[in-house]
């Protein structure tokens, strides 16, 4: 008979913590096994990390990354001279490493960043023939094991993989090595001091491993709330007149902003920490090692302080990571609370 | 507007990039990638300072080299992979016969340098526990009851092949010579060139013998030659390492004399980690002179004294005799001579189905 | 702005939602899209602003003459107004109702005083001038609906497109609200079309309504024709409540609950065709009072009764009396027998 009002309840994004009814005893036990199992799997590890890596005390520490230097009218034996030029050696390697990783991240995260909001815009906010093929192609990485996922790359882009031919041939600048070279040669002051040939065993590679174990953490981040928020914030825009990029930047980023930044964060603390597939493009080579590669290496030439004492920067920034994280997490969720 | 604003951007990095290139051909910045294998990283850093200061001094360019070290076949395998190695210096010749076969490297290679190419030699021996506890001085004493031996897999590892082909050469009492005199290596040289059968790889007796070590005396097989050692080492395991020489050293220096001993066995195989040139790589990469001048330098007397002091046994005599405190002359026997060389030893040791294959069952 | 819908189609994938519509609206009227769910009301709403396409090639949108189907949303000059308010959760009231106004390009962008002044006059037509600098969140259901409409006639669109405008409220504001929309448009005078369920808002606030049933505009017509001369049984059925009397020869006579009137058993004027029944239920509705009664055939017969009459009455609960139509509705085309 008369159409029924369906009354719409507004969607709770933030959820309320249950209030625990269960007895004591259950309480007890289970927060014991926590406690228990994050001390054994997780605190231990940590501390052991930090108290490797000060183990000779905190001069040995700083001397990984800033060897000693002796002053210059010192008299020094063979050996003495040997041993400083070593550890200024390890320093400078370490040091490359440091610079490596942040550079990657600094190339894959942008990228990351388009391509998740891409990823998670199309697989949310449209319907469309393969969305669920889709959907499940972005969580791959998750299931592939990240050294198989360095050999594809070895099968696909090496000497005798399906783009070996091209791969092999392909030579590009090292935009790090951009410097300036004044005006004698032509109009243009910069120059590139250095080419790469190839792609697998280069910096190349080591973007594209990461991109690959990296790329479903924003995308995924996006995705529970792009799908719940809908398209009629943009469509009002566009209804409004506003152009596709201004819908995008105005309504679309503001909207998820923090998870967003929280998809950032994760893919951060990932491409810092792949060792997996980064290790297999790598090729060995000293000037492609990252700090997880570094740390290997260091641990293999029995310095085992300095392996951890790089080791102790990622726990480092894992331990930021976690504060961050935190922090997006309370900042999202108080914005879901103000929302409704 | 906007469009334009892109192709105006694009424009400017095409700028960027065409004469980014053209100067990029100017520049004298030469570059070298060295690919070697695990223990030798320490040997070529130094190696590389000396060789770099030299060229510096030669030609006023800078070399800027470059190293990358894993277990060897590993690394054949990423320079056939396309790894731009613009030399090669490998464990064992096999792994270098691979890239050759990939058609990377020019068959003949083993001759274009001196003493088949390869620029030092080592040998297995063993490192025991302080003070030999077990009482290991010679081959058979691994078989004492008891014992555990530590190696790596030889299928995995170009150190542990070494071994193997160490463990059947002295059980088989390979026919040895003194590497130590010029005549003791020129007898060598041609008794590797006039051997023509190789029986020990019909003694079903060694064989037996050496499928008794490998199924009750080795408790565990690392994948490479430096995890063995660390299995020793650091995690305390068994009761006498089989490693290179050099590694023996390493291991010696790192953890401290007081703690292990470095025991030569009567006699031991001479294991030749060779050299060579990538051609592909080199004539891609215009690299060819410098990269060649690279391996002959390791010939060089500088050179093999550096080999000696980091317990690499020289080629040159007097560099060998210098250093013969700490590598005392044993008698050796060569892969040439008793096993024909790393082809057939390859095919029929480690190749998938070989003989380990066949005599390797471990303990479920 | 006249509004002529012409031969629209359109199925998702293979099941059909609007079937040929036809639908001339005009300028300066106050439309209703009537219907249950699945109707096709609100599709038909969203091929109008241009959010969604029609079917290759069924027909066309045409705006004053101008076919619009292939303009864009934001370029027909539209105001849509959607069930969800869709209002900019991260964004003032201010800078909501401003959105519109900024987002035109520079050329005939107004000054920043210009849009202060026009988001000030549109808070004070919709009576929320204290409200500016407050958020979406903080504003109550009815609010952010009058921000939602404010937002869209900041661009002083041609025609405004409201989807369920009132649905999400309870029933005192989406009355106030209702009455609101009628005079803001008596007004300002846009051509509107709105998307409802509800029957009593579409009749009460439009000009004319279209009912809407699978995916056809069963009958386009004033609030009072639909009612009084519903086209089909479907029309009659939907706008309210009905009776169905079986005769003696199978066909049903539909008859609403306030068409049937009750007599005392010892009234002497009731009609020939009265029946008698039992008072099973008494329900209290303000003005109307709803009767139940059990005819004696154990069916269910709903009255309803103005309070005044209820009262001459004086019902009891459990009491016999009789009840006879007034009027019946039983001449519906057969084949909208549902």
């Amino acid at each position: 008979m008369a159409g029924a009002i369906t009354a719409r309840a507004p969607i709770s994004i933030g959820s309320k913590r249950a209030v625990a009814t269960e007895s004591v005893l259950a309480r007890r036990v289970l927060i014991t096994i926590t406690v228990v199992f994050l001390t054994i799997f997780v605190l231990v590890p940590l501390i052991n990390v930090f108290n490797q890596a000060f183990s000779k005390g905190f001069e040995g520490y700083w001397s990984v990354f800033f060897p000693p230097q002796p002053p210059d009218d010192a008299t020094l034996t063979f050996s003495q001279k040997r041993r400083l030029a070593e550890g200024a050696a390890q320093a400078a390697r370490t040091w490359s490493s440091i610079g490596l990783t942040v550079a990657v991240a600094a190339v894959v995260l942008p990228l990351n960043i388009i391509f998740g909001l891409a990823a998670a815009w199309a697989t949310t906010k449209f319907n469309f023939r393969g969305r669920a093929l889709l959907t499940a192609l972005i969580d791959l990485p998750f299931s592939v094991s990240p050294v198989v996922a360095g050999l594809v790359f070895v099968l696909l882009l090496g000497r005798n993989g399906i783009l070996g031919p091209w791969a092999t041939q392909l030579v590009w600048p090292d935009p790090f090595s951009l410097h300036w070279v004044g005006f004698e040669n032509g109009v243009w002051p910069l120059a590139f001091g250095r080419t790469h040939t190839g792609v697998i065993f280069t910096p190349l590679a080591i973007v594209l491993a990461t991109i690959f174990v990296t790329f479903p953490f924003v995308a995924r981040s996006l995705t529970p709330l792009m799908e719940n928020q809908g398209t009629d914030e943009e469509l009002a825009a566009l209804s409004l007149g506003a152009s596709g990029w201004r819908t995008f930047f105005k309504i679309t980023l503001p909207n998820v902003k923090w998870a967003l930044l929280y998809g950032v964060i994760l893919c951060l603390a990932r491409a810092f920490g792949e060792f997996g597939a980064v290790s297999v493009v790598s090729g060995h080579i000293d000037v492609n090692d990252t700090m997880p590669l570094r740390i290997e290496k260091l641990w293999n030439e029995y310095n085992n302080q300095a392996a951890f004492t790089v080791a102790s920067v990622l726990a480092f920034v894992a331990v930021i990571t976690l504060v961050a994280k935190s922090v997006v997490e309370w900042k999202a969720a108080r914005d879901a609370e103000r929302t409704n | 507007m906007l469009k334009r604003k892109f192709l105006t951007l694009g424009a400017t990095l095409g700028l960027v990039s065409l004469l980014g290139a053209g100067s990029t051909a100017a520049a004298a910045d030469v570059r070298l990638l060295n690919v070697s294998y695990d223990p030798t990283r320490e040997l070529y850093t130094q190696y590389n300072e000396l060789f770099a200061a030299k060229y510096k001094k030669d030609t006023g360019n800078i070399l800027t080299l470059e190293q990358s070290h894993g277990g060897s076949g590993k690394q054949a395998r990423s320079v056939i992979d396309g790894l731009n190695a613009d030399v090669v210096t490998l464990a064992l010749g096999w792994d270098i016969t691979a890239i050759e076969r990939a058609g990377l490297i020019n068959p003949g290679w083993e001759k274009k340098l001196p003493n088949n190419a390869s620029p030092y030699t080592s040998t297995i021996a063993f490192l025991v526990r302080k003070g030999n506890p077990k009482g290991i001085k010679d081959w058979k004493d691994l078989w004492k009851p008891g014992v555990q031996v530590i190696t790596a897999n030889p299928k995995t590892s170009g150190g542990a092949r070494w071994v193997y082909l160490a463990l059947w050469g002295a059980l088989a009492n390979a026919k040895t010579h003194d590497f130590s005199t010029a005549q003791g290596q020129a007898e060598a040289t041609a008794a590797s060139a006039a051997a023509k059968d190789f029986p020990v790889y019909q003694n079903a007796e060694v064989q037996a013998q050496i499928a008794d070590l490998f199924n009750n005396h080795v408790p565990v097989l690392d994948a490479g030659a430096r995890g063995s050692t660390v299995s020793f080492a650091q995690k305390q395991l068994g009761d006498v390492l089989l490693n290179w020489e050099n590694e023996l050293w390493l291991a010696r220096d790192e953890f401290g004399p007081e703690k292990f001993d470095i025991v030569y066995p009567s006699t031991s195989i001479l294991t030749e980690p060779p050299v060579a040139v990538v051609d592909k790589v080199v004539d891609q990469r215009g690299t060819r002179a410098v990269a060649e001048a690279y391996l002959k330098g390791l010939y060089s007397p500088e050179a093999q004294d550096l080999a000696g002091q980091l317990h690499y046994r020289p080629r040159n005599l007097d560099a060998l005799k210098k250093y013969s405190a700490e590598l005392p002359n044993i008698p050796f026997f060569t892969i040439d001579e008793t096993f024909g060389g790393w082809v057939k030893a390859q095919t029929t040791f480690f190749a998938d189905g070989g003989t380990f294959d066949q005599i390797y069952k471990p303990a479920k | 702005m006249t509004i002529e819908v012409k031969n629209i189609s359109k199925s998702y994938g293979a099941s059909p939602v609007l079937r040929n519509i036809d639908l001339k609206i005009n300028s300066g009227e106050l439309v209703s899209l009537l219907g249950p769910s699945g109707s096709g009301k609100t599709t038909l709403l969203r091929i109008i602003a241009g959010i969604e396409e029609a079917d290759r090639g069924s027909g066309a949108v045409v705006f004053d003459g101008e076919d619009v189907s292939d303009v864009d949303l934001g370029r027909r000059g539209i105001g849509f107004v959607f069930q969800s308010y869709a209002l900019f959760k991260h964004l003032s009231v201010f800078e909501n109702i401003a959105f519109g106004l900024r987002a035109k390009p520079r050329r005939n962008r107004p000054t920043e005083a210009q849009i202060k002044e026009k988001v000030q006059s549109l808070l004070e037509l919709i009576q929320l001038s204290s409200f500016a600098q407050r958020y979406p969140s903080q504003l109550s259901g009815g609010q952010r609906q009058r921000v939602a409409l404010a937002r869209a006639l900041a661009v002083e669109p041609r025609v405004l497109l409201l989807d369920e405008p009132f649905g999400a409220l309870d029933a005192t504001v989406r009355r106030e609200l209702r009455s609101w929309l009628r005079h803001l448009h008596d007004t300002i005078h846009v051509t509107t079309i709105f998307v409802t369920h509800d029957q009593e808002e579409a009749l009460e606030v439009s000009d004319r309504v279209a009912v809407m049933g699978n995916g056809r505009i069963e009958q386009f017509a004033s609030p009072q024709e639909v009612y009084e001369n519903p086209a089909n049984e479907f029309v009659f059925k939907f706008l309210g409540n009905y009776n169905v009397f079986h005769g003696r020869s199978g066909a049903g006579a539909l008859v609403r609950p306030h068409d049937i009137a009750i007599f005392r058993t010892s009234d002497g004027d009731r009609p020939d065709a009265a029946q008698t029944a039992v008072v099973a239920h008494i329900g209290f509705g303000g003005p109307v009072v709803k009767i139940e009664l059990e005819s004696d055939d154990k069916n269910r017969v709903d009255v309803e009764l103005t309070a005044q009459a209820y009262h001459d009455l004086k019902l009891q609960r459990g009491e016999k009396v009789w009840f006879a139509a007034r009027r019946a509705h039983s001449d519906f085309p057969p084949e909208y027998a549902i």
